[in-house]
């Protein structure tokens, strides 16, 4: 645990998108913890290791707005892909003007969040050649730099994220949000123990001061 | 959060004695007739319903009946249980031209389904509509006495349900128990539910949510997949599982919304544009609800009361009846809305919630959700009507603009069905300028763009239209202070009043108020009936760029104020409000914002010009 991390991440607009509402999109209140754990993985990731969030820091008043969109109402086909894969000839394409739908979308706007995090052995990848300090001062000079394997983004790939390193926990900007609001059964992640049945893990976000204290795997894994 | 908040106001609901809602499993529907059977499964008799409508004012020929809840049909053949068609029930269609076998295959369904379900309901009833069914014989069904008797009006379509001995069969406790079984053993996915976090039996399709504007008559899902997209995981063709909700859960949100959507609700919702706006507080107190009602709605409520027949028809609590009256009142005769008495025993601090939604065919988007105490949405949307308030031209005017006339003026005179046509020109402004109402934001742009387009293309037109009125001014008025009200210091700040500032020297305002001392000394001289006055043909230029229209202008006004019998005086104020503009050229144009101005400074001068009848009045009281 003393190899924590804390950054700043910061966008125009977010969308975490709730699962019962991800066709006509609603976003969380703020950003879950697996949107988090993307945005660090998209800056450094091992099989090694494992990123786990700590805590939320919410810096702004949480503010929606809505916006129109055009999405595609396809995913490419694996079984395709396997068939091509194999010699068969056939398209690997979604084509944008055929199933184009135009959607609502309710999302954040101008939002600015503080992510504690730290990272956890993975003990079957864990190679002889690993060290945690090493692990950890790649991760630092990698935020320092700006340094991203592709860019972060805020829930989906239209809003990205501008994410910076905190060097001192001290420095965390204050909230101005104040008292306990309970934000409901957030998503917390997918549980992909069991790869032939994937299963969502929620958790019950309360932000006390604009912070939300998150919860080991352990504790919502049941 | 939306569901959580939801299925919280359900529990509130069935805690309530004054409502009446389904339990899980059930829901309320419209049933035409009941057949009535003997203990031996014999037809009796068939039951035509009829109901008054809530208001009182029509007889209808159905009723609304608690029954098991009913399947989404789409194409394919879904009975329900013991509550359904005519086709289903009897085999009996009207559409048996196209499909010989249309009805009997759907009554083969149903015969199916419910002797299944009742086969393990151990009652007289449940035995004797499974004898029913077993004995019934569709092909002859138009011979059967009793239903000849009824045959046009059962093919004309509407539900049926099935009396033993006058009771209902779906109210008998047996076959109760057997389908609330029966729907608890299907579907038995259990997931972690994201409303309770309890790990349950998750619902697979969410019930359909009924009278949301645009929507299918049928109902439409606020949660549903319906394409590969939005489907995760493999959880193909899951619908539900793809977010787990548990049935309990699912079922109860859909009663709530359903209830707040129904006549039942002594609350209607709110429609502006294509978004549906209902409201609930986290009490069991409906005055909350009311009383927000009429905060936005204050015309709508004045005509409501003004009505002697509806009067009192509403199913509010009787004892709050005459206070929200009061309110009422006050509001008619021009006064304040009385905040303090609207929210007389009403605690702020209580949570108060506020859905948009707008429907997508067979689905509901969000429009927004928003939820803070009720106090802080009073005083939001009085800040509203503060910041609208401007000088009216006729003392009938009302007050408060409701939201809505402020969307109707922004729609072309020349559409003819308007309500269609503002639903269309506002698919997202409606909701957005609701947002801005009830967070106390700037409205939106779009807005204030398509209000100055109107002012820009409508011309006078007694019946249809006005170029420049009050409702338009007002906004205008209001749109500027609230884009500015954040940012500390308003450049416009002068302009922005109740009436007249003669001492503003800013280019756009003095410009608006020399256009109406212009047009007020061209119908001075030339009358009244010309047909087009210099405000139909020079307006729109003269708003957008000043430079290009206004020597024209004053050339023209030397020979109105020569031909005209006092028009020394005209002469006169020409002269001072050209003196206001410091002998600067006239700017070749004007901002967004500074048009705005333009146009309040020309309504605040013409409106000097008339006497205040309305003021008078009101101080002679």
């Amino acid at each position: 645990m003393g190899y924590g991390i804390t950054i700043r991440v910061q966008g125009r607009y977010a969308l975490f998108t709730r699962p019962e509402m991800k066709v006509e999109r609603v976003s969380h209140d703020v950003i879950t913890p697996s949107a988090a754990r993307g945005i660090i993985e998209a800056v450094y990731w091992k099989p090694a290791i494992r990123w786990v969030i700590d805590k939320i820091h919410v810096l702004r008043e949480i503010e929606f707005t809505n916006i129109r969109r055009n999405e595609v109402s396809d995913k490419v086909s694996v079984d395709n892909a396997l068939q091509v894969m194999k010699g068969a000839n056939k398209p690997l394409y979604i084509a944008t003007t055929e199933s184009r739908q135009q959607r609502a979308a309710m999302v954040l706007k101008d939002v600015d969040y503080v992510i504690e995090a730290h990272f956890e052995k993975v003990e079957k990848e864990w190679g002889e050649r690993d060290t945690e300090e090493g692990h950890y001062n790649i991760v630092l000079r990698r935020l320092r730099n700006g340094q991203h394997f592709h860019q972060p983004c805020l829930g989906t790939r239209e809003f990205p994220a501008k994410v910076t390193l905190i060097e001192d926990k001290g420095a965390i900007p204050k909230s101005p949000l104040t008292g306990k609001r309970d934000l409901g059964y957030m998503l917390y992640d997918l549980d992909f123990s069991n790869p032939r049945d994937i299963q969502p893990m929620f958790f019950r976000a309360i932000m006390e001061d604009g912070m939300i204290v998150v919860p080991k795997p352990e504790e919502v894994r049941r | 959060m939306i569901l959580q908040a939801l299925y919280n106001y359900y529990q509130i609901l069935r805690e309530d004695p004054d409502v009446e809602i389904a339990e899980p499993g059930y829901s309320a529907a419209n049933v035409s007739f009941a057949l009535n059977l003997s203990p031996e499964g014999e037809l009796l008799d068939v039951i035509p319903f009829t109901s008054k409508s809530p208001d009182g004012k029509k007889e209808r020929n159905f009723r609304r009946m608690i029954v098991p809840e009913q399947a989404k049909k789409a194409s394919g053949i879904v009975s329900n249980f013991l509550c359904d068609t005519a086709a289903y029930v009897l085999g009996l269609s009207g559409k048996e031209a196209k499909d010989p076998k249309y009805a009997e295959k759907r009554f083969d369904a149903f015969r199916q389904y419910n002797t299944e379900i009742l086969s393990k309901a151990d009652s007289p009833a449940a035995r004797a509509v499974i004898a029913f069914l077993k004995k019934y014989n569709p092909q002859k069904a138009k011979e059967h006495p009793v239903i000849a008797r009824h045959l046009e009006d059962l093919l004309e379509g509407g539900s049926l349900i099935f009396q033993v001995q006058g009771r209902n069969v779906t109210d008998d406790p047996k076959v109760k128990r057997a389908w609330e079984e029966y729907k608890l053993g299907q579907e038995a996915v259990e997931m972690q539910c994201l409303v309770t976090g309890e790990i349950e039996p998750i619902a697979r399709l969410h019930p359909s949510i009924k009278r949301v504007r645009g929507a299918q008559p049928t109902g439409a899902s606020l949660v549903s997949f319906n394409e590969r997209a939005y489907e995760s995981y493999n959880r193909m063709k899951g619908q539900g599982l793809n977010s787990p909700v548990s049935q309990r859960v699912a079922s109860g949100y859909g009663v709530a919304l359903n209830y707040m959507l129904s006549e039942q609700s002594p609350n209607r919702p709110i429609f502006l544009g294509d978004t549906t706006v209902v409201y609930w507080a986290d009490t069991a107190d409906k005055r909350y609800a009311s009383a927000f009602y009429i905060f936005l709605n204050p015309e709508f409520q004045q005509e409501e009361e003004d009505g002697e027949e509806t009067k009192g028809k509403r199913k509010r609590a009787k004892e709050k009846e005459k206070q929200m009256g009061e309110v009422a009142e006050s509001v008619r005769q021009g006064k304040a809305i009385d905040l303090a008495k609207l929210q007389e025993g009403l605690d702020d601090s209580t949570r108060f919630y506020v859905l948009g939604l707008a429907s997508n065919v067979s689905r509901l988007a969000v429009r927004f959700f928003l939820t803070e105490p009720f106090g802080v949405f009073a005083k939001r949307i009085m800040q509203h009507y503060d910041d609208l308030q401007i000088e009216k031209e006729y003392a009938n005017q009302p007050t408060y603009i409701s939201p809505y006339r402020i969307l109707v003026e922004c729609v072309s005179p020349k559409v003819t069905r308007r309500d269609d046509e503002v639903k269309q020109s506002w698919s997202l402004l409606g909701g957005a300028f609701m947002r801005a109402i009830l967070t106390g934001a700037p409205y939106p742009e779009g807005l204030y763009a398509a209000m100055l387009n109107r002012i820009r293309h409508d011309c006078d037109d007694e019946k249809r239209s006005v170029k420049i009125n009050y409702i338009r001014a007002a906004y205008i008025k209001a749109h500027l202070i609230r884009k500015y009200r954040r940012q500390g210091q308003n450049p416009y700040q002068e302009a922005l009043q109740m009436s007249l500032n003669e001492s503003y020297s800013h280019p756009a305002y003095v410009l608006g108020r020399l256009f109406a001392v212009l047009e007020k000394a061209q119908s001075k001289a030339i009358g009244q009936n010309i047909n087009a006055t210099i405000k139909d043909r020079y307006f729109t230029s003269a708003c957008a760029s000043p430079a290009s229209v206004f020597p024209t202008l004053l050339r023209l006004a030397h020979h109105w104020t020569t031909k005209a019998e006092y028009g020394g005086v005209s002469d006169r104020k020409i002269q001072d409000l050209l003196d206001m503009l410091d002998a600067k050229p006239f700017p070749s144009r004007l901002s967004l914002d500074e048009q705005g101005v333009f146009v309040l400074g020309y309504y605040h001068q013409r409106a000097a010009f008339y006497p205040k009848k309305g003021n008078g009045e009101e101080t002679a009281e």
